[in-house]
């Protein structure tokens, strides 16, 4: 089934069946060298058209019937857009329970970031399908593939409705950030669906309190939705009269009219609330099963009705059917087009999806375009063929750039030049052209000094930091006057660690004249030593250990308090101690067994695994620090040294550690190949090592060479083997504009810059920044996955030099790795590169080089790092929460914060820093409509206590040293956790949009009151009084005050009493 | 292909072929394929995989095997005990399974 991603394929039109089986007959080369013609009649495609896939056409053809698809081959003997009045149409799919789209290939191709994909809420989930949609779009378009009509299922709508124009591509997208989708469902419902007509559904659920059918999909295929119980015994019910039924794992109400009640922010500022324009290509609605009306109230009514009203996919298959449309497109993965053949299989038609899970998606991009091109549409070929691309574009392609169909072998790829056409027949076929192995670029993946990385399409130029003078390059040229390779010593014949140190020592005693280079010296040489002993001792944080008396804590049990300095040996020891292994472990053990699928499957075991599709084998992965020690040092949330809640540490396993862990599982499937690497490395969610989690792990075995993991619902990635290493790529030039770092590589450990603790520095010298690239050297660590990791902290330290305004990122996806020799072992000093191929906003995409001297060990491409709202307040306290502040203090004494944390992903990865544990779970308990207002609350309330406590002398305090409770009545108090004491304080806290205001005083008898309402379209004299009253009396002080710059601007009244601010008091 | 190699280590009963043949034609049926290339359903085949068909698709399925034999074979109760991804990797053999086990008792 596994197929080169390397494609040839063929195209064949004739008058007659009889033409065409004629033409089958001639020999293969004769066919795939011959060019399109266009004449009416019969046509076929077919993919991959090896002899014995030419036989089965033959019969197919034979046969006269239509064949739409299976074995990759396309017969229409009679094409259904031939015909007049007939036309395409685009489906977007909405959630489905499988979400498995092949697009970072599309994405690539189009030049545009890879969208993100999680699918860990509701909200993102439906993020990512619109995205992935808008992608498939996008991609059909380029192959001149366009839709007549656009229409989608459930939240896909919303997509069509993007893609025919009727909202601003934008607009959704900033629409998007102010809307909670996660806010828009209704609690404890859930949808099953079933396997039956709707009418027979309806009978069902008659009479069920709450049941309501949701979606009418298809002649056999109907979803219910209702409360959790009553699903479940309508399910239970049909299934003993033998209809399949299956409870979808996400839960939204949607397509009821239970939503209702929940309905007013999204009426007000969700999808009803964007600007409308009229559509570029009609949009049609899945609630009436016709157009969307031209009435632009109308239209509104109907994206409210939308929701509130069942999804009638079947009625609009039949109606899309009925008004010409033969070819239905499904724009992204999923089985909508299943629901369109089960709906008209009485009816000639085509479907087929533009994107599948199982195959690469520019693959599968293509399959689209064969398909439509039997019945008659004239898809753009040559916009697929990167052979082209290069001619076109003047763009060099290589084996190693992820281009869609990277065509590796020499007989792989297709041409589509125009040649004579054979008399009366129309093909395209395929062959090598010459053009592309006549002039290979020498060193394709280095772009030319003269032609930067940033006019590479799909790059965006980053704004150039202030070039400092530039210090002349600390190595001399080589003799002849060639470029040096490298900065560093060039040859590192003994890549011991003595080695490495001596050389750095004669390398400071060439440049003694160069202050810079002699710091960074001397600081690699501590930076490389405490590699080692890093790797000598047991992966213990010992920065976490290490006690801190800065300020007086009271400690009520004498065990639980302040860790001492030395870690006990027990891992299951008291609270505060660490698990010390007595070495570094390297293979955290799996537990749990294959198991099969049933048994027939178990007996076949080996015997199936040695088949080119095996089944799935699950096994089981622990994750705790106690099985993976190292992850103490790669924890997000830095806490008070010893603390003991590891749950507010947030130890999370490193993405390249979970690369590591992906080859691991495949390597015990297949033990006599070599992993050579990982294709399609996708990271949904953080994979959190506290409390202990055990994934599932899911090994399947794709083709011979190939094997997908999937570690629960977190990562998921395809393994790579061959019978050797394959030879790398030249190790990449110093690029030309690079310059020295201003960032050394101990400053960016110390001052958390990077967030590693020891077990993960392995940064041992940052050697140069460019524009879009730089080059550090790493002194490998002996953590699982540690290398890689590293080679990714040189992504970091670009972006802490070049975009020092948001320079937070963490990875989301690798497109590609290969490792071109056994990875190095620890301890060893390597060279890594990276070269940054697009950055945007929110994306960051890198390529990425691991070398020694002359050779590449490592080669990665398309690694993509989702970056992370920042500005320089909450910089500060993702470096050093215990001393920063979210919050600022206002000269009357009140403090004020202003959410600047406006995605899901950002609110949630800020949270870890302000709230312990108990607080995290009073948040997720929290309404998600209520959440952002509750963590505001809690943010604003901790830095103004924190403040006070500052302001009378205690030292260094993390947010989640503090909790704040309400107490027995009903007064919010702060809490010291941990043994901290806290004096007793009053406090009071109001929030309102983006804007929380809090005031903490010593305890008064007059109770403290504080208050924000937004100005709106009032008077300023009107929400002063309002906020008066809010607080209880005309004796309130008031205050206006703005929004920050960057976040909606609006005006509000902040109305405070009491705490009448004792420092002005003071000096009257 | 090298399917007949692995179905060898499966059972092959009398009753066993039988139902692989009675399957293997309402397969056909579904995907509307008739006799082309009757050596391609084996126990080995996936669903999705390798024929395509999503689960809309074993409805049709659950619908001809009790019409053949009756209504202790139940595919829903059957599926209803796998998880979603057990679903999508289903194998003809697994099919087969099922049916001679839930007639067994006959």
């Amino acid at each position: 089934m596994a197929r080169s991603p390397g494609v040839r394929q063929l195209l064949l039109g004739a008058a007659s069946p009889a033409a065409l089986t004629e033409l089958l007959a001639r020999p293969l080369e004769d066919l795939l060298a011959a060019a399109p013609a266009r004449v009416p009649g019969p046509r076929l495609a077919l993919l991959d058209p090896t002899p014995e896939r030419i036989d089965l056409a033959r019969r197919v053809v034979g046969k006269g019937r239509a064949w739409r698809g299976r074995k990759d081959l396309w017969f229409s003997p009679d094409p259904l857009l031939g015909a007049p009045g007939t036309s395409i149409a685009f489906l977007f799919p909405g959630l489905e329970a499988e979400f498995d789209p092949a697009v970072a290939d599309v994405a690539q191709w189009l030049g545009v970031p890879v969208p993100d994909l999680s699918v860990e809420t509701l909200g993102r989930h439906g993020a990512a399908v619109i995205n992935v949609g808008r992608l498939m779009d996008a991609a059909l378009r380029k192959l001149a593939i366009t839709p007549a009509i656009v229409a989608g299922h459930s939240v896909g709508e919303w997509t069509a409705m993007i893609a025919g124009g009727m909202f601003a591509a934008a607009d959704f997208e900033e629409m998007l950030t102010r809307i909670d989708l996660d806010a828009l469902r209704v609690p404890g419902v859930e949808f099953a669906v079933l396997g039956c007509p709707a009418d027979r559904a309806a009978e069902a659920v008659d009479g069920v309190a709450g049941v309501v059918v949701s979606h009418e999909n298809s002649t056999n295929q109907t979803v219910v939705c209702g409360p959790a119980e009553a699903v479940k015994g309508v399910v239970d019910d049909l299934r003993a009269k033998a209809v399949i039924c299956q409870v979808m794992p996400f839960r939204s109400g949607f397509h009821t009219p239970m939503l209702a009640p929940y309905l007013a922010p999204f009426r007000e500022s969700g999808v009803p609330s964007l600007r409308l324009h009229p559509p570029a290509v009609p949009v049609w609605s899945a609630t009436t099963a016709s157009p969307f009306p031209v009435d632009e109230g109308a239209a509104r009514e109907l994206c409210v009705r939308h929701l509130l009203e069942p999804v009638r996919f079947r009625a609009l298959a039949m109606a899309l059917h009925d008004s010409g449309v033969r070819a239905f497109v499904q724009a992204g993965p999923g089985q909508l087009g299943s629901l369109i053949d089960d709906t008209l299989r009485e009816h000639d038609h085509l479907t087929v999806a533009a994107n599948a899970g199982r195959s690469t998606g520019m693959l599968q991009l293509r399959r689209a375009a064969l398909a439509l091109w039997t019945e008659g549409a004239a898809p753009d070929f040559t916009a697929l063929d990167p052979a082209e691309a290069v001619t076109v574009a003047g763009q060099a392609a290589t084996p190693e750039a992820p281009a869609p169909e990277a065509p590796a072998p020499a007989d792989s790829t297709a041409a589509a030049s125009e040649g004579s056409p054979l008399p009366g027949i129309m093909a395209q076929g395929t062959t090598a052209p010459a053009a592309r192995t006549a002039s290979p670029a020498p060193e394709p993946w280095h772009p030319a000094p003269e032609a930067p990385a940033g006019q590479l399409p799909g790059v965006s130029a980053p704004p150039t930091p202030a070039p400092a003078p530039r210090s002349p390059a600390p190595v001399a040229p080589a003799p002849g006057g060639a470029r040096p390779r490298r900065s560093a010593p060039a040859a590192r014949p003994e890549p011991t660690p003595v080695g490495a140190l001596d050389q750095l020592a004669a390398l400071a005693g060439r440049f003694p004249a160069l202050p810079e280079l002699a710091a960074l010296v001397r600081e690699t040489a501590e930076s490389v030593a405490a590699v080692l002993a890093a790797a000598q001792a047991a992966p213990v944080a010992s920065g976490h250990n290490s006690t801190v008396a800065h300020r007086s804590v009271a400690a009520p049990d004498p065990v639980a308090a302040r860790p001492t300095a030395t870690p006990t040996a027990s891992g299951a020891g008291p609270a505060g101690s660490r698990p010390t292994p007595a070495a570094p472990r390297t293979a955290p053990p799996a537990v749990g067994r294959p198991r099969g699928l049933g048994s027939a499957a178990a007996a076949r075991g080996p015997a199936v695994l040695a088949s080119s599709t095996p089944p799935g084998a699950t096994t089981e992965l622990v994750v705790s620090t106690s099985e993976m020690p190292y992850l103490l040092d790669h924890c997000f949330a830095h806490q008070r040294p010893g603390w003991r809640d590891e749950s507010d540490l947030r130890p999370v396993v490193p993405a390249t550690t979970v690369v590591w862990h992906l080859m691991r599982f495949a390597q015990d499937l297949i033990t006599d190949r070599v992993a050579v690497g990982v294709d399609d490395v996708r990271l949904h969610r953080w994979l959190v090592a506290a409390p202990e989690q055990r994934v599932p792990v899911r090994v399947r075995r794709i083709d011979r060479d190939r094997v997908q993991v999937r570690l629960g619902d977190y990562a998921d990635g395809i393994v790579v083997f061959a019978d050797d290493y394959p030879s790398g790529p030249p190790v990449w030039e110093e690029p030309a504009d690079e310059r020295q770092p201003t960032v050394t590589a101990a400053r960016l450990y110390e001052e958390r810059w990077l967030f590693h603790g020891p077990a993960y520095q392995g940064v041992t010298r940052t050697v140069g920044v460019a524009p879009h690239a730089a080059r550090a050297e790493i002194t490998v660590p002996s953590a699982p996955g540690a290398l890689l990791d590293n080679a990714g902290h040189v992504i970091g330290h670009w972006l802490v030099e070049c975009h020092p305004q948001r320079w937070i990122a963490f990875p989301v996806s690798i497109a590609r790795i290969r490792f071109h020799a056994a990875p190095p072992t620890a301890g060893t000093a390597v060279e890594s590169a990276i070269r940054i191929a697009a950055i945007d906003e929110r994306e960051l995409r890198a390529d990425l080089q691991v070398s020694s001297g002359d050779q590449t060990l490592v080669s990665i491409t398309g690694w993509t790092d989702h970056r992370f709202d920042s500005d320089p307040k909450t910089s500060a306290v993702h470096r050093f929460p215990e001393t920063s502040a979210l919050s600022d203090r206002h000269e009357r004494g009140w403090w004020v914060a202003a959410e600047r944390w406006p995605t899901l992903a950002s609110r949630e990865f800020y949270l870890r820093k302000y709230l312990g544990s108990a607080e995290r779970a009073e948040y997720e308990s929290c309404p998600p409509r209520e959440r952002r207002q509750w963590l505001l609350a809690r943010v604003v309330l901790k830095d103004a206590v924190r403040g006070k406590l500052w302001d009378s002398g205690f030292g260094p305090l993390f947010p989640a040293e503090i909790e704040i409770r309400e107490d027995a009545d009903g007064r919010m108090v702060a809490v010291g956790r941990e043994g901290l004491v806290l004096p007793a304080l009053d406090l009071a806290v109001a929030t309102c949009r983006e804007i929380g205001v809090a005031l903490v005083s010593e305890p008064a008898a007059t109770p403290l009151a504080v208050a924000v309402v937004e100005v709106g379209q009032r008077s300023v004299a009107a929400a002063e009084a309002d906020a008066r009253a809010a607080v209880g009396g005309v004796r309130a002080d008031t205050e206006l005050v703005g929004s920050p710059a960057g976040l909606p601007d609006r005006q509000y009244i902040v109305a405070w009493t009491a705490a009448r601010d004792t420092q002005r008091e003071r000096f009257q | 292909m090298t399917i007949s190699q692995v179905t060898e280590t499966a059972q092959q009963s009398p009753a066993r072929a039988e139902v692989l043949d009675e399957i293997r034609g309402m397969l056909e049926k579904v995907l509307d394929q008739y006799g082309l290339d009757d050596t391609e359903i084996t126990e080995d085949t996936s669903f999705h995989d390798d024929l395509g068909l999503e689960s809309i698709d074993l409805v049709a399925v659950a619908a001809m095997l009790s019409e053949r034999y009756g209504e202790q074979v139940n595919l829903a109760a059957f599926l209803a005990e796998l998880d979603l991804d057990q679903v999508i990797a289903l194998r003809v053999g697994l099919l087969v399974d099922f049916v001679v086990d839930a007639t067994a008792g006959r």
